[in-house]
């Protein structure tokens, strides 16, 4: 260990990991910018760096609201921007510049681990030695989250990106909606009512996070007071009788630009657009006051809420002795432990929770039908293949022209009608030269076979299409057990009708007819 | 009196019932009769416990909603976490076990919670939440060597949110994800009879059955314990 004489002193201060800390915060931006060369449009020279910062600004503007940013949304806007770059490059090519950034900005190459770096610590012990050790930082600038009322991953920047890379920028709720209301009153004033409403609905949603911010902590408070109980030391009082003021401030503001509003409604000169726009916010600022007033019963009744569950949880009996711990006997202990020692007991206390299991036996019959069964086709949500443009397509299995006879035939009889009238006329028919009436038959025999039962066929939509073709998109086939006495078929005569109304009329005529007809013999 | 052949078939067919978690006695009278008889006849009684204590597995509660058993882990009848689909190496050992404790946590937070049977909704949010919480906490802990392999950082690592193959088609949950993990240990659960799914009290969210109650305040939580109390000693001793 050598005497640094050539180094200053600041290394070994404790400061200094502090500022290299804030410096690692921007490395992945710059090495994402570094990276870009590598893609193929590396050589466009598009500004990487400007663009993550730009993403994590987009990300913040709607951070806690009920729209925040999605991947998506961020992605298009950073591709607008690229655009204004090379105006003249394909759009495919913004689209990647976007992802790039806003992937590299989410560590999507690391499924979105935590970036880690290793950094250097130097200290000096008491004689003058250097010691050397490393130490790992691990952050995050922006997260995925699931939006449950959208359904959609919503993107949030982290507390180290916010701090190092936008500077300080702190998101206070109360400053944001005096600000909002400040804005609304000088809109209306100027009678710009489009963006007012905008700002009206902005208010409204914050007024509903309001409540669930305070949701959360009742919740966390009656579930377990002590997780909460210096919350409720320190900062709580002081917040809700903060909150308190503001809400009571905000219903008196929001009735009196409620008034504002109705004022423009009554106005005998307002413009059409404006006075719909006006009675919209009404309503919205209607049910903000609303919200507030229930956020407001809320509130004063937090501190009796919290004195209920001290009393409910600080002075009920203290439990079974043999009661386990699980807070601070198990989960936080485990939460602690290196991995390779948490796994056993971690897996231990899975595999006591979870009860019995018995095992599934193998049924050797079971296992050689299932063996023999044959594959299962796929879901018929995803698409086929599309091979169709490979080759020549298949010729037809039956040709265009025996297709066209036997629709032909079916449009002479007439619907509904017995299959074996529809095979009587196919006999009797003279066809044009190449189209077999046995063909015919059996096209017709088919088609209304599929209809009656259709089968799954790999082929499912050239059936489908064969069948339509000669008895029509809606055709409905029965059968009333009467037995088809043609030569050379047999099995049941069908009824063939154009749709299932047809199909209901005919059986109601003929099956008492029918009936009739087989008494008499 | 000793018990006869059929006795020790109906010994037979109450362990048979009770091994799987959602027969209910009140849905079938065979298992309701046997259970009353189980609670009433010391002999029968003993059959069974003797039987079970064979088979690794003990008794732990013989109330109306069945008889819950608990295993030992060396039992045939003991689940193996790695039988649970995509569950393979030490760290998804690891998370189902955590993740376990951590919604006992969530739910029983102190050892009085235990005798306090109020119905428990947990969704994965809520838990997700929690747990990350839990993490922030740890990770703002001033500590002295950091070694990062604390169990919690394994957690910590996992993306809130993560999708694999973003655009094609629905996007799932990737085991890269905290909340695959959160609902994939929920979901076993239901499996195992420990929970329900309850959609119309909001999205994902569970409800915690007796069972859960009865194995983790009668068997997981002490036994974890203790287990974990041996490991601390051993480090002390060496």
């Amino acid at each position: 260990m050598s005497e640094p004489s050539t180094v200053g002193r600041a290394v070994f201060d404790e400061s200094f990991g502090g500022r290299v800390r804030a410096l690692l915060r921007a490395r992945p931006v710059a090495d994402a910018a570094d990276n870009a060369a590598r893609q193929t449009w590396g050589e466009q020279g598009y500004d990487v760096v400007t663009l993550a910062l730009t993403a994590i600004d987009t990300v913040i503007a709607r951070q806690g609201f009920d729209d925040e940013v999605t991947y998506d949304e961020a992605v298009a806007g950073l591709a607008a921007l690229a655009t204004n770059v090379h105006p003249q490059r394909s759009f495919d090519e913004h689209d990647a510049v976007a992802r790039y950034v806003v992937d590299a900005l989410l560590n999507r190459k690391e499924r979105e681990a935590p970036f880690s770096y290793q950094v250097s610590t130097f200290a000096r012990a008491d004689d003058g030695a250097v010691r050397h050790r490393y130490t790992t930082a691990e952050f995050r600038l922006l997260t995925e989250h699931e939006d449950h009322t959208r359904g959609v991953n919503v993107l949030r920047a982290s507390t180290d990106a916010i701090n190092a890379l936008v500077g300080g920028l702190e998101f206070d709720v109360e400053d944001e909606q005096a600000a909002i209301e400040l804005m609304l009153a000088r809109q209306l004033e100027r009678g710009a009512f489009g963006q007012a409403e905008k700002a009206a609905e902005r208010s409204r949603l914050l007024s509903v996070r309001y409540a669930d911010e305070l949701r959360t902590l009742l919740a966390d408070t009656t579930r377990d007071i002590r997780t909460v109980l210096t919350q409720w030391a320190e900062q709580v009082p002081e917040q809700l009788e903060r909150n308190r003021a503001h809400l009571e401030d905000r219903l008196a503001g929001e009735s009196k630009l409620l008034e504002h509003v109705r004022g423009a409604l009554d106005a005998t000169d307002t413009e059409p657009t404006v006075a719909t726009a006006a009675a919209r916010i009404a309503g919205l600022l209607e049910e903000c006051r609303q919200r507030h007033t229930e956020l407001h019963g809320k509130l004063v009744s937090a501190r009796t809420v919290f004195l209920d569950e001290q009393t409910r949880q600080s002075f009920r009996p203290v439990g079974g002795l043999r009661n386990p711990d699980i807070t601070d006997g198990v989960f936080l202990p485990l939460l602690s432990l290196p991995v390779d020692v948490a796994v056993d007991p971690a897996e231990t206390f899975a595999i006591l929770l979870a009860g019995t299991q018995v095992q599934p036996l193998v049924r050797f019959a079971d296992l050689v039908d299932d063996l023999l069964a044959p594959r299962r086709e796929p879901t018929p949500e995803e698409p086929p293949a599309p091979d169709d443009e490979l080759g020549d397509p298949d010729p037809p299995a039956v040709p265009p022209e025996v297709l066209e006879a036997a629709a032909r035939v079916v449009d002479g009889v007439g619907l509904p009608a017995r299959l074996s009238d529809l095979l009587l006329a196919a006999r009797t028919t003279d066809f044009p030269d190449g189209v077999d009436s046995a063909a015919v038959e059996r096209l017709i025999v088919l088609a209304v076979l599929w209809n009656y039962a259709p089968e799954t066929t790999e082929d499912l939509s050239t059936a489908v299409d064969a069948a339509a073709r000669v008895l029509g998109p809606t055709a409905a086939v029965d059968a009333d057990g009467a037995l088809i006495s043609m030569p050379g078929w047999s099995g049941d005569d069908l009824i063939v009708a154009q749709d299932e109304e047809a199909l209901a009329r005919w059986a109601e005529t003929y099956s008492v007819a029918a009936q009739r007809d087989r008494e008499a013999s | 009196m000793t018990l006869s052949q059929r006795d020790l078939a109906d010994v037979g067919v109450l362990i048979g019932c009770a091994l799987r978690p959602k027969t209910r006695p009140g849905a079938e009278s065979d298992y309701r009769a046997l259970l009353g008889r189980y609670r009433a006849d010391v002999e029968f009684r003993n059959a069974v416990d003797s039987v079970l204590d064979g088979l690794d597995v003990r008794v732990l509660s013989d109330t109306d909603f069945g008889l819950v058993l608990g295993v030992r882990r060396e039992s045939v009848f003991a689940y193996r976490i790695s039988d649970l689909p995509n569950v393979s190496g030490v760290t998804d050992r690891l998370l189902v076990g955590l993740v376990s404790a951590g919604i006992a946590a969530y739910a029983y937070p102190t050892p009085a919670d235990f005798d306090d049977d109020r119905v428990r909704w947990v969704s994965v949010d809520e838990i997700e939440r929690f747990i990350r919480e839990v993490c922030e906490r740890f990770k703002r802990m001033p500590t002295d060597d950091e070694t990062l392999d604390e169990a919690w950082r394994s957690y910590d690592r996992l993306s809130p949110a993560y999708k694999a193959d973003k655009g094609k088609g629905k996007a799932r949950r990737s085991p890269a994800s905290s909340t695959y993990w959160v609902a994939h240990v929920l979901n076993w659960m239901v499996d195992q009879g420990l929970a329900r799914l309850v959609p119309n009290r909001g999205p994902e969210t569970f409800q915690l059955l007796e069972r859960f109650r009865i194995q983790a305040k009668e068997l997981a939580g002490n036994e974890t314990y203790d287990l974990l109390a041996t490991i601390r000693r051993d480090e002390v001793t060496s």
